[in-house]
């Protein structure tokens, strides 16, 4: 009797969580709703004194095939996609290593590495983008897209390394040296017993990597001069004319940019909340 | 603009070779001509979307492009929001474009750099200087042309005629009718006035409209005119025309309420007149021109083309005669029909094409009166970005805040004083 | 048993046998952390010596591959510390920065309280709530600037209908809201980062904790002071320094929406060196703040690291 009374009470107390928190994803939601209902009507009703907030007629993919036909919008996609994907792979493999040695040695060396990371973090992109210029501008590498992933990478691994470091600090040294006695060199160690151990933190890693440098305008927009260059967040800025504004198209093409994003982290996701804390929450 | 196989690896390879310290590999092409003698000039542009003009410049590459056949001209499409900024980073970087094409507000901070070449010895052999318009001027630095005006205009009065007549308001031929006319026409969901009302650019250009409209300036030479009675009265007026404007809107969108038939005038550029084809159709054809109330009209450089001092000897002899082909008759007569703006060109405005579009007569004869109205300060002009922003923080101080014109303007002098000492 | 064995010859025989054995050991942390070091080296050492020097160099050329030629000076920071605007800006910067983390925290714990609760549709809800993270920032800049258009805006709509405004602020007109209007969509995008670290920290409470609280006839607040805040207050630490980090450089979410403006209202300190670089061409004024700010930041950081050091590392 006591049992069911107290099942029904926290079935009450779920149905009211449930609300409050359907609520809360509504509000949070809304601007994603709203972009994608300003990409699906002409400005002439959204932008308007009475706007139709569950719009019912009207709505045209016109937007969209705009952008895919008369606008390069696939092929900023496809530079965005290159930089991200090369930003991810190689900020897991920089940060694997970097944050393996400062996890298991010591010295003057690991510590001021790690160190001069920590203090990258402290540096506004916006004074970053000049030397980077500059330093790119001698290499030659402007308007390349290689220039944009060294760009991102000094701001990923930053992060990275450290989140990387306190995920090794939990795998039992043990582990890799039984390994090592066994015959394998410390590199085959450390792929062979202690990576299996920190996919959480790798995916992790590859989730802030790929979300930090697909929305990464600044770089882009400074570095890249070219138009072919461009990736989606320099591309949807480009709606903004000297005369008029595109918001259709621009929310359109917001739209599409947010999609690899979203599968990625629907796919990624349970990792993520494992991987970001895992030296948080052990202390 | 897809990205064939080739481009793909390029940029992937690159990727991976800059990672891998290899990073001097993407120095590769650049060379002024490859061998078989085919050259590409990097013409990056905010007008190659733009209604009207967009045709002109494609019409004009491609007849440069029939004449001199192995030459290509690569015509970039740079928003305009970025354009400044892009260029900037590519001059520093020493990746100049090889034809210059810059917004004339810019031109100062460009030329103090050194990044515009002398063209005096290329204009001589010329016709060009002798049949140009003297807005022409604002092209000189420290003695010398650097460059070529492309658009130089003055603004003109466009109104709603039904809405006027309606209110029984005339056409106003002074000031003080244009603020009681403005005042008068706004009611019932008009506004009597459009004036940009955010932090834009265009803001800038209006309130130099109505300084040196009204015989005032920003600067004498070495001596600052912000807080000269008659540039405080100017402003002044501007800042009650905006209260009869719609609030937070920029150009775009004000020339847009104009042509829905929501404000009744505006002062603007003649460019705009495309926009008629947009209107509402019960507005199309209540929107007339008039002469600006002005008191004497204001000369404005829009936009203007340059040689790099960063372009090979070969590739700035090949820009220059592009540049040079924008210059006949024949092209500075298209320029105006299809842009439907005065063309710099005397004389390319024929009659006949007046007689056929009589709006030109009346830009045309508004811009061959005017008076310069860019700084005549060196400073100013070299630090143009900076005071062009006070000067539209000062706009919005008077839109948004109730502090006196003078106290605002005297307070626009010393920040002024302070960005270019 | 093998298992046992193996960690016994690991006993005896610590570090390797051999010279070159001990040498090659030792070169690993360096072997292993040299594409870290290149990037170090090359990505963040050598530009941050170059903001030095070009902090401290006279003059405004924008060659900056030039800048050798220049004169040795210190007016650029006489410049900047001189420059009323520099510490209006700083206030600015203080407010954005400050607002900014703190409303992402308490919407951040808000939700991660409320998603650590059982209900039905908990992954589909969390990764909703999480979603605003994965947009772009200008994207995000582009919704707001769309959804909050002074007169034919939603959000304005919205007010006028349920009444609570006649005809709805000017927000990024109007210097008194323009702050409010760029701190909206920095909160909307920087709040999920608290919720996902939030919520694991939250997760890693044991349940008995709880059971035997209420047991004794703890409050909800004595769970939550005893319990719960322990458990999270590293994480928070660690958050709050990230995000206030990310919101003290924050470019995409105040550019596109207020290039700084209007009047300055939105200019922080990240926005002036942007704009004192790449629109005003004073490269030397804009380095000199830049590194200002990284100043400014190490001492705040430095001030908290103690904290998060024990927390997080």
């Amino acid at each position: 009797m006591a049992s069911t009374r107290a099942a029904a009470g926290s079935g009450r107390r779920r149905g009211i969580t449930f609300v409050v928190t359907a609520v809360v994803a509504a509000i949070v939601i809304f601007p994603v709703y709203w972009m994608i209902v300003g990409a699906l009507l002409p400005t002439s009703i959204t932008l308007s004194t009475d706007p139709p907030l569950i719009p019912t007629h009207g709505l045209t993919l016109h937007a969209f095939v705009q952008d895919l036909t008369a606008r390069p919008v696939a092929h900023w996609m496809l530079n965005s996609l290159i930089v991200t994907a090369a930003v991810s792979v190689i900020s897991m493999v920089i940060s694997l290593l970097a944050g393996y040695s400062l996890s298991r040695f010591s010295g003057v060396g690991p510590t001021s590495v790690g160190y001069t990371l920590l203090l990258a973090r402290m540096l506004p992109g916006t004074m970053l983008s000049i030397p980077l210029f500059v330093v790119f501008g001698k290499l030659g590498l402007i308007d390349s897209l290689g220039s944009l992933i060294l760009a991102d990478i000094t701001i990923t691994v930053p992060f990275t390394t450290w989140m990387l470091k306190s995920f090794i600090d939990s795998v039992p040294r043990e582990l890799e040296q039984a390994a090592m006695i066994d015959g394998t060199t410390r590199l085959g160690a450390l792929v062979r017993v202690v990576m299996p151990l920190t996919l959480p933190g790798l995916g992790a890693t590859a989730v802030y990597a790929a979300i930090l440098s697909w929305s990464d305008l600044l770089f882009a927009r400074t570095l890249i001069t070219n138009p072919d260059g461009w990736t989606m967040p320099v591309g949807v800025t480009s709606f903004i004319g000297a005369h008029d504004i595109d918001w259709s198209g621009m929310l359109a093409a917001g739209t599409l940019s947010m999609i690899p994003m979203i599968v990625l982290f629907v796919l990624l996701e349970p990792m993520l909340v494992r991987g970001l804390t895992s030296g948080a929450t052990k202390g | 603009m897809n990205l064939d196989r080739r481009q793909f690896l390029h940029r992937a390879g690159l990727g991976t070779l800059a990672v891998a310290g290899a990073g001097a590999l993407g120095a590769c092409g650049g060379g002024d001509t490859s061998s078989d003698g085919t050259m590409t000039l990097d013409f990056p542009t905010w007008q190659g979307d733009e209604a009207g003009v967009k045709t002109w410049w494609r019409q004009a590459i491609a007849s440069f492009q029939q004449t001199h056949p192995k030459v290509t001209i690569k015509l970039q499409q740079v928003p305009f929001a970025t354009y400044t900024d892009t260029l900037t980073s590519r001059f520093s970087a020493g990746k100049a474009p090889d034809i210059v094409h810059l917004p004339t507000t810019t031109f100062g901070s460009f030329a103090a750099q050194g990044w515009l070449a002398n063209l005096d010895d290329r204009l001589k052999g010329t016709d060009i200087l002798g049949n140009w318009t003297k807005v022409q001027k604002t092209m000189m630095w420290d003695g010398h042309n650097v460059g070529l005006l492309v658009l130089g205009y003055a603004p003109v009065l466009y109104y709603n005629e039904k809405l006027l007549k309606d209110a029984g308001v005339a056409v106003p031929t002074t000031f003080p009718e244009l603020i009681a006319a403005a005042a008068k026409l706004t009611s019932g969901g008009v506004y009597g006035y459009g004036a940009t009302t955010t932090s834009h650019p265009g803001t800038y250009s209006e309130a130099t409209w109505m300084v040196y409209g009204a015989g005032g300036g920003w600067s004498a030479g070495e001596k600052l005119r912000f807080t000269d009675p008659a540039v405080v009265k100017a402003m002044d007026d501007y800042r009650t025309l905006a209260r009869y404007s719609p609030k937070g809107v920029p150009s775009e969108q004000k020339r847009t309420l104009f042509f829905d038939g929501k404000i009744a005038m505006m002062i603007e550029g003649p460019f705009v007149y495309a926009g008629l084809d947009k209107a509402a159709a019960s507005v199309k054809s209540h929107v007339k021109l008039a002469k600006a109330p002005f008191v004497q009209q204001p000369g404005y450089p829009s936009n203007s083309i340059h040689v790099s001092t960063q372009a090979s000897k070969k590739k700035a002899d090949m820009a220059w005669e592009f540049i040079k082909s924008l210059t006949t008759p024949q092209t500075q007569a298209s320029y105006a029909q299809l842009y439907g703006v005065p063309s710099p060109r005397r004389g390319a405005v024929t009659q006949a094409m007046i007689d056929k579009r009589p709006e030109l007569g009346l830009f045309q004869s508004v811009t061959d009166s005017a008076v310069d109205a860019t700084p005549d300060n060196k400073d100013i002009v070299t630090n143009f970005s900076e005071v062009q922003k006070l000067i539209m923080d000062a706009c919005v101080r008077l839109q948004t805040s109730s502090t006196p014109t003078a106290t605002v303007m005297a307070d626009l002098q010393n920040k002024v004083n302070g960005a270019i000492k | 048993m093998t298992d046992l064995t193996a960690a016994g010859r690991g006993v005896r025989r610590r570090g390797p046998r051999t010279r070159w054995g001990r040498l090659r050991e030792r070169g690993y942390p360096y072997a292993l952390l040299s594409p870290p070091a290149l990037l170090v080296l090359g990505l963040i050492a050598y530009p941050v010596v170059l903001v030095v020097e070009m902090s401290l160099r006279d003059g405004r050329a924008m060659n900056i591959s030039a800048i050798g030629q220049e004169p040795w000076s210190i007016s650029n920071y006489v410049d900047v510390l001189t420059d009323g605007d520099t510490y209006h800006s700083l206030w600015i910067t203080a407010l954005y920065t400050v607002i900014s983390t703190f409303l992402s925290l308490l919407i951040g714990l808000g939700t991660a309280l409320l998603l650590s609760r059982d209900m039905p549709a908990r992954r589909l809800l969390r990764t909703l709530i999480l979603v605003p993270w994965a947009v772009p920032g200008v994207v995000a800049s582009v919704v707001f600037l769309f959804m909050l258009d002074g007169s034919y805006g939603v959000v304005n709509w919205i007010l006028r209908s349920v009444g609570l405004t006649e005809h709805g602020p000017q927000w990024y007109f109007d210097p008194s809201t323009a702050l409010a209007a760029v701190i909206a969509p920095t909160v909307w995008k920087g709040f999920p980062f608290f919720t996902l670290i939030l919520l694991a920290a939250l997760q890693a409470i044991p349940d008995e904790l709880y059971e035997a609280a209420r047991v004794d006839g703890a409050s909800a607040a004595a769970r939550f002071r005893y319990i719960t805040w322990p458990a999270i207050r590293g994480t928070t630490v660690l958050g709050i320094i990230l995000t206030g980090l990310w919101t003290f450089h924050t470019f995409d979410l105040i550019y596109p929406l207020t290039g700084g403006g209007p009047d300055g209202a939105t200019e922080t300190w990240a926005i002036r060196i942007y704009t004192e670089a790449f629109s005003f061409f004073h490269p030397g004024s804009a380095s000199a703040l830049g590194i200002l700010s990284v100043v400014l930041a190490l001492v705040v950081v430095a001030s908290v690291f103690p904290i998060m050091r024990k927390q997080f590392f």
